[in-house]
């Protein structure tokens, strides 16, 4: 089997002659740059010095071919270019604005969001009026993007994936509005919370449109991102998800899946076990990052109660409580239990929960993925 | 309890802001005293948020509705609560550590801190080990409490912690910690006090840490 065979067999829930393995095809499930860096000059490889950074705030990246050839990655991704009309606003203090108007700080190695353009919002007039959404049509957005996923669809015989590119409807509003006023708004002022998650769907669906219209026809994965989850549950009630977030999901995913043939697959960070036949229902196909270490994120558990109708794309080995601290012989021993319960059958990508940290060692890492290629 | 006691203590469970406010004036005007309003009223309403919270019935956006009328009525009682009996548990100097901006789960944490009586100085984001000991000093709290939402920014509570000590100010402070991925086997590691999970467990950890 080629990778993309053996990807979409996976994914078909029937058991391909290897586990796939991942790394980089998406913004979160990739490696930061301080881990990337370390790990090339461990591994004996020349530095990345023209590394292309896939997302800013996370500081991750687009990991270069020698890496992924070594780790006989089977995906790659396709992503969208930034807009024209925009331009990052850089600001002293290691600061940004970016085109959604949220202001980024940094802090050791991340941004992090301190100024929302939602914050003052009292009605849903607001919504519109106190702030500037971005022009999903602009054509910077597509330059040379079909060309780049056509290299991989025709030249290669890698999976392609969509990466994600737009603010989830839930994680969006929550960013936009900030954390506290938009939870207070699902009570309070409800009117107001549905109009900012309407705006959100609505660039995200546009956005969506310009990005398949490119590469609808060459990519078999399509990547969405809406963190749902907490350490230890979800953020809002099923009831609330039900009636705030799931239908919009639900709309955008009918979008996608309305220009392509791809499966959905989506990223949620935390505690989502309670939510997932909702999502299933919304037309997710694929869930990442599978955060073990949060509550309910058993993958005994999510493998035999919807390992029949959702994949898995994660989880190869937690990044929060085990990847950074675990001896090398724990990762090979963690690697092999996560395969003997995930790859029966299908439904699985290897990777770990999430990109790596700056605080995982190189060696760590190699033992992971050389575990796994031994393994899979 | 009175009627308008238990209207109050429904009114802040349900996160129910006007009738909360509207009530807390009439309690006052009809003399009910401050301890009462606060105790049976606020305190309990909260503690019991709390445990919907830790049993899975409540999640963020009750917990907050709920803090926020409860906060809006601790105002509105603040020019009595000077004259009356009324004895804060103690006082809690909280924050999100050095390189870590995140502030969510630090914020309920001082929400359902006050939600028990507690006084809380909130010290912010990014917070470093100098700032945390020139606010232990002169603020003089029991409780130091530290938040990390990051595996790269958790260490950092050890060298607050050590730094406590080199400057003599451990001693006259309890060390709490939480966050997304601190564990209580990483408080005990790095020689923190207390850990708790959530913010409602924080209540409870941090009247156990003033009672020993």
């Amino acid at each position: 089997m080629n990778s993309r065979e053996r990807a979409l067999t996976a994914l078909n829930h029937q058991e391909p002659d290897k586990v796939p393995v991942d790394l980089g095809s998406t913004i979160v499930t990739t490696i930061t740059r301080t881990a990337y860096d370390n790990l090339r000059a461990y591994l004996n490889m020349e530095p990345d010095t023209s590394v292309s950074i896939s997302h800013r705030q996370m500081d991750t990246v687009y990991p270069r071919e020698d890496l992924l050839t070594r780790y006989e990655v089977d995906f790659r991704p396709a992503y969208l270019q930034g807009p024209w009309y925009f331009k990052t606003q850089e600001l002293d203090g290691d600061m940004f604005i970016d085109e959604y108007q949220l202001k980024w700080k940094k802090a050791s190695y991340y941004y992090d969001v301190i100024g929302r353009p939602l914050d003052a919002a009292e009605s849903v007039g607001d919504v519109t009026r106190i702030m500037k959404w971005p022009d999903p049509y602009d054509p910077g957005r597509i330059q040379g993007v079909r060309e780049r996923a056509l290299e991989f669809s025709q030249k290669t015989n890698f999976l392609v994936v969509a990466d994600i590119m737009c603010l989830g409807p839930f994680e969006g509003a929550c960013f936009l509005r900030g954390y506290e006023k938009f939870l207070t708004d699902l009570h309070w002022n409800p009117a107001l919370a549905e109009a900012i998650l309407d705006k959100i769907l609505e660039i995200d669906i546009q956005l969506w449109d310009v990005f398949l219209g490119q590469v609808g026809d060459l990519v078999d994965v399509v990547a969405q991102g809406d963190d749902l989850g907490t350490q230890r549950s979800l953020y809002i009630s099923p009831k609330m998800l039900r009636r705030f977030i799931m239908p919009r999901l639900k709309k955008l995913y009918d979008f996608i899946h309305s220009k392509t043939k791809a499966k959905v697959f989506m990223h949620s960070c935390g505690s989502v076990y309670d939510a997932i036949p909702d999502l299933i229902e919304a037309g997710v196909e694929v869930l990442n990052p599978v955060q073990r270490s949060a509550a309910k994120m058993d993958i005994v558990t999510l493998k035999q109660e919807f390992g029949k109708e959702l994949s898995f794309w994660g989880g190869g080995i937690d990044v929060q409580q085990v990847l950074p601290y675990a001896t090398l012989q724990q990762i090979e021993e963690e690697v092999k239990k996560t395969l003997d319960i995930m790859a029966p059958g299908g439904g699985y990508v290897f990777v770990p929960s999430h990109n790596i940290q700056a605080d995982v060692t190189p060696d760590r890492i190699d033992k992971m993925y050389e575990t796994v290629l031994k393994l899979r | 309890m009175s009627d308008l006691i238990k209207k109050l203590h429904k009114a802040v469970l349900e996160g129910n802001l006007e009738v909360a406010q509207t009530t807390v004036q009439k309690a006052i005007e009809e003399n009910i005293s401050v301890d009462e309003i606060l105790n049976d009223g606020l305190v309990a309403a909260m503690s019991e948020v709390g445990c919907l919270f830790e049993n899975g019935d409540y999640f963020v956006p009750e917990m907050l509705i709920s803090a926020k009328t409860m906060q809006a009525c601790l105002s509105a009682l603040q020019p009595y609560l000077s004259s009356s009996t009324v004895k804060s548990p103690g006082k809690v100097v909280i924050g999100t550590v050095h390189g870590d901006l995140h502030d969510i789960g630090k914020n309920l944490v001082c929400m359902m801190l006050e939600g028990a009586g507690f006084e809380v100085k909130d010290l912010g984001i990014d917070v470093d080990a100098e700032k945390f000991i020139t606010q232990i000093k002169e603020e003089k709290p029991q409780i130091v409490a530290f938040s990390a939402m990051l595996t790269t920014t958790m260490p950092y509570m050890k060298t607050i912690i050590d730094e406590l000590n080199m400057s003599g100010a451990r001693p006259a402070v309890k060390v709490m910690i939480g966050g997304a991925p601190v564990t209580s086997q990483f408080a005990d590691s790095i020689g923190a006090d207390g850990y708790a999970a959530n913010a409602s467990q924080v209540v409870s950890l941090a009247k156990q840490l003033i009672a020993s």
